[in-house]
């Protein structure tokens, strides 16, 4: 220690200088508030920030300055054999001159900063107080040692001449290039606080083998300096490698969670058919990374699915065969992947798309032989497996959204409408046009048009039947033919807040509303012709689920405004109109679901499941009533 | 205990000590040891290997194989602690160049328990050496004092110098000896000390050790290497021809040989009174004579460079060195 303390005090002794010109830049925070351009700001927030950048630039600035001459320069002069003359441990004549020059800067910072924050104390409190202060400490601490360590490592492999240079040059060319393959997927997952942890973590990990490094070519190679290169490349790239080895593992750990580290199950879609669903959510120990299964809830087997936020997610209505997109890269013109698997047998399968637009929905053929996907206007349908284009429409404009829907394997119906449906004050109706795609003749056919629309509003499909209610916020509710754009008939007016609709089976129509405090089920022939209102007492919000079994409706009922779990849910039954309650804080999953599977069949998967607002996901047993939970939650 | 009671007779032991540098070999398989109190002259042409022998016996350079005992301790392992015995002088003063000679006296207090800094400065001042200039700004003769004086202020064991005076003028090289001497004189202390400075070290080592190409070619004591070395001149009549010898020599183990055109001119490394006598009286050897040789002419004889039969000389005699 005593050795230690000697070298880190003679290091300090011997630039003692600096101290001087920090004095000097000291007085410079004081003078600045005096100039005009500066007399707009108030005096004490300038001198402090004036201060801090100061601190902060003379730092960085003698960081590498010293990084680059401790050490380095004694060993290219041959003046460490003064310290290795005397009873000074290996370790303490590197660590004690990379401890000295580390405190300099601090103490140089200390220097400019400080005489401002004592002027202006209670603002500096106030800064310290907030927080911000102690985190850019802390990276400012951490920053001169990286600065420090990297100099360090530079200069003692420049200074060195040896081959080693030359593998240094390579090692580090190899070195990332396995990094950036290793950091892809999370760059790609869109987690800034995974990405941000995982470079901490990465920047600390090389700042230590930058810094050991160093300390091997002293320890190890002494006054040697081929031994000392040799002893510097192998410690360096030694660790730097094995942190490469830790990153490939963690990054391998954290891209790969299974559905039981799901802490919050979203359900993004079930089949009508089978018993597969689309589940995602954070995972626990994982932070904002947000992952993606196929899970079958009568088997529990899972099929890894999309990585990260970004890209679309389908399942075809038979339930044998699932897709999602994902860009290819991290730049925003990198092309589109799409993944395929047979839910049986799932072998993953990727074709990459000829488009970089990002992809906002994808559909399956009900046969799981085709993939329609569009976003950024333009739309395709694609062969499955072999991603093939079979045909495609050209793009249209970026302000139109679509909705896409398999009518049979070569026919689709697209949606078309203005992008975002939430009404501004003042602006024109609008208009949503209905359009068949014939994929055999790549031909696009518009079928009809409803307008005048008053937005906002919302669209109720059952495209299969060729019905779309649409519900004109603040004035009518109203059935349309979808085939030809004719008014069907109005099932509602302007005073109901119809919040939830639904297609039954056999073609009935279902609407909830709660106005005056009171929720109420509306029942509708399948030509709109009303038949017999349920009531369902005190509300405030009603959404509609699915039928659990054919005369039996799924509902929750909550308090406005809507937050998603936080009604309680009940079964209707649509006979007698009574209600059973199921349990609080839980949804019926169908409820959310309604824009990608618009009317899911009596008894089927996607009209059991219910969701509870800890994220934790129900399976409903139609027979028995009760509740199994198949996610926890947090 | 038979290794404490050696490790206290030889401060210093080389066990097969062999150094390289890619291709190139500094020492090879070199072996010594050093008695307690002695003053170990280590001699050798530049490139001979001496600094990197010091290095390895400091504890700075690994050798490529073998071992370097101090105090019967292996130098690389335990070099600090070792380092607290020892006292060092460089062949470059390596001191840094901001600090003064007060201020390297100061950083040295703080790391040996038993440092003088008033010996330190009377040392200093018997240099004549200002305490309060950057060591960057003394000339060489001073930056050598000051190192000296910084490697005696503990009151080492063992001290290490190599090539001290190299570069150094008369009187820098004479004020340094007599220090040197002064502190054998007074604490009896073990040196090993590598040098050029052949006529300075004559009278003060008292175990000699050449090294040529990375070899030890001679390690003996000082007394007897000079005891057994003479360069002897007579006239030959023993051969017809007079620019040849014969065998008349080879119990001398001559290491050079010279036929002038007077006679023969040798130097030998197995020199015996008796057998002079002997030689004197041979039939043939005319006006022999036998004359006592400097530790320098040794060394020239040993180490220096076979002469070239262009130059007229003859090759080296049979017997050679020892």
């Amino acid at each position: 220690m005593k050795g230690f303390l000697a070298v880190a005090r003679r290091e300090i002794v011997e630039r003692r200088g600096i101290f001087l010109a920090a004095a000097a830049a000291a007085v410079l925070p004081f003078l600045i508030p005096l100039l005009p351009a500066a007399r707009r700001f108030g005096a004490s927030e300038t001198r402090l920030y004036a201060a801090a950048f100061l601190a902060l630039a003379l730092s960085a600035v003698l960081s590498l300055v010293l990084g680059t001459t401790t050490i380095g320069r004694d060993l290219s002069e041959r003046r460490l054999a003064f310290y290795f003359s005397r009873p000074i441990g290996n370790a303490a004549i590197w660590a004690g001159k990379l401890a000295g020059a580390w405190l300099l800067i601090v103490m140089v910072a200390s220097i400019v900063w400080i005489p401002a924050g004592l002027f202006d104390h209670a603002t500096w409190a106030r800064e310290i107080r907030s927080g911000l202060a102690v985190s850019v400490g802390l990276a400012f601490g951490l920053a001169v040692v990286v600065s420090l360590a990297l100099g360090n490592a530079a200069s003692l492999a420049l200074r060195s001449r040896s081959i080693w240079l030359a593998g240094d040059l390579v090692a580090l060319a190899v070195w990332i290039g396995v990094m950036g393959s290793i950091s892809m997927p999370l760059l790609s997952a869109g987690a800034p606080v995974v990405l941000q942890r995982f470079s901490l973590a990465l920047v600390t990990a090389c700042a230590i083998a930058l810094l050991l490094s160093g300390g091997a070519q002293v320890s190890i190679g002494r006054v040697d300096p081929i031994r000392g290169s040799r002893a510097r490349f192998a410690a360096l790239w030694g660790l730097l490698f094995a942190v490469a080895g830790l990153s490939i593992v963690s990054v391998a750990w954290l891209t790969s969670p299974t559905p039981k580290d799901l802490v919050s199950a979203l359900t993004g879609y079930a089949t009508p058919h089978g018993s597969w669903i689309e589940v995602e959510g954070l995972a626990r120990g994982r932070a904002d990374y947000w992952s993606s299964f196929f899970y079958d809830v009568d088997s529990g087997r899972s099929v890894a699915a999309r990585k990260g936020r970004e890209g679309a997610v389908a399942i075809s209505e038979d339930g044998s065969t699932a897709a999602w997109t994902q860009p290819s890269g991290i730049l925003t013109e990198a092309l589109q992947d799409v993944w395929f698997c047979r839910l049986a047998d799932p072998v993953l399968r990727r074709a990459r798309l000829p488009i970089s637009a990002r992809i906002g929905n994808i559909e399956i053929s009900p046969d799981g032989s085709r993939l329609a996907l569009h976003g950024g206007g333009a739309f395709g349908v694609y062969e499955i497996p072999s991603g093939r284009l079979i045909g495609s429409v050209p793009p249209g404009t970026d302000e139109q959204f679509s909705r896409v829907a398999f009518l049979r394997r070569d026919r689709l119906r697209i949606y078309r409408m203005p992008f975002g449906v939430t009404v501004r004050a003042g602006e024109e109706p609008a208009s949503v046009e209905i359009l068949d795609f014939d994929v055999a003749a790549r031909r696009l056919v518009l079928r009809a048009t409803i307008a005048p629309l008053h937005r906002p509003f919302s669209l109720t499909f059952d495209d299969r039947a060729g019905r779309v209610i649409v519900w004109e916020r603040g004035s009518s509710l109203s059935l349309f033919d979808s085939t030809n754009g004719r008014l069907v008939a109005v099932l509602g007016n302007a005073g109901w807040d119809a919040a939830s609709r639904a297609f039954l089976s056999g073609g009935r129509i279902a609407v909830a509303e709660a106005s005056d405090g009171t929720g109420r089920v509306h029942l509708f022939s399948s030509e709109g012709r009303p038949e017999r209102v349920l009531d369902l007492g005190t509300a405030d919000l009603v959404r509609l689920g699915a039928e659990t079994s054919v005369r039996t409706l799924a509902l929750s009922i909550g308090p406005k405004p809507s937050v998603w779990g936080a009604g309680d849910s009940f079964l209707l039954d649509l006979e007698d109109g009574t209600l059973r309650k199921l349990g609080s804080h839980l949804e019926p999953v169908a409820a959310h679901m309604r824009w990608r599977l618009p009317r899911p069949e009596p008894g089927s998967i996607a009209s059991l499941l219910f969701s509870r607002s800890d994220g934790s996901l129900l399976r409903l047993d139609p027979m028995t009533g009760k509740l199994t939970t198949l996610f926890r939650g947090r | 205990m038979v290794r404490d009671v050696t490790a206290a007779s030889f401060p210093i032991v080389l066990e097969g000590l062999t150094v390289r540098y890619g291709r190139a070999t500094a020492c090879e398989n070199v072996s010594l040891s050093v008695v307690a109190g002695a003053v170990y002259a280590l001699l050798g042409r530049n490139g001979a290997g001496k600094s990197s022998l010091v290095r390895c016996l400091l504890g700075q350079q690994k050798p490529l194989a073998g071992r370097a005992l101090l105090f019967g301790q292996d130098s690389w392992r335990h070099r600090a602690r070792l380092m607290a015995r020892v006292g060092v002088v460089p062949e470059e003063p390596d001191a840094p160049a901001s600090m003064t000679a007060q201020q390297i006296s100061s950083f040295c207090r703080g790391l040996y328990p038993s440092w003088d800094e008033q010996g330190v400065a009377n040392c200093l001042a018997r240099f004549a050496v200002p305490t309060d200039v950057p060591f960057g700004r003394l000339s060489k003769g001073q930056k050598a004092e000051v190192m000296l004086a910084a490697a005696l202020g503990h009151a080492p064991e063992l001290l290490v110098l190599d090539d001290p005076t190299l570069g150094l003028d008369a009187v820098a090289r004479r004020a340094f000896s007599d220090e040197l001497i002064g502190e054998l004189a007074d604490r009896g202390t073990t040196v090993l000390v590598a040098t050029h400075d052949l006529a300075a070290i004559e009278g003060i080592a008292t175990r000699v050790g050449i090294l040529k190409d990375g070899r030890l070619l001679l390690d003996e004591e000082m007394e007897i290497l000079k005891s057994r070395f003479r360069w002897i001149r007579y006239g030959n009549e023993i051969t017809s021809a007079r620019t040849a010898y014969g065998t008349e020599l080879d119990a001398f183990d001559a290491v050079r040989v010279r036929v002038r055109g007077w006679g023969v001119d040798a130097v030998v490394s197995n020199y015996d009174e008796i057998a002079f006598e002997r030689f004197r009286q041979t039939n043939g050897v005319v006006d022999a004579e036998a004359t006592a040789m400097s530790l320098e002419e040794i060394f020239l004889a040993v180490a220096g460079e076979a002469p070239a039969p262009e130059d007229g000389l003859s090759a080296p005699a049979r017997g050679g060195a020892a």
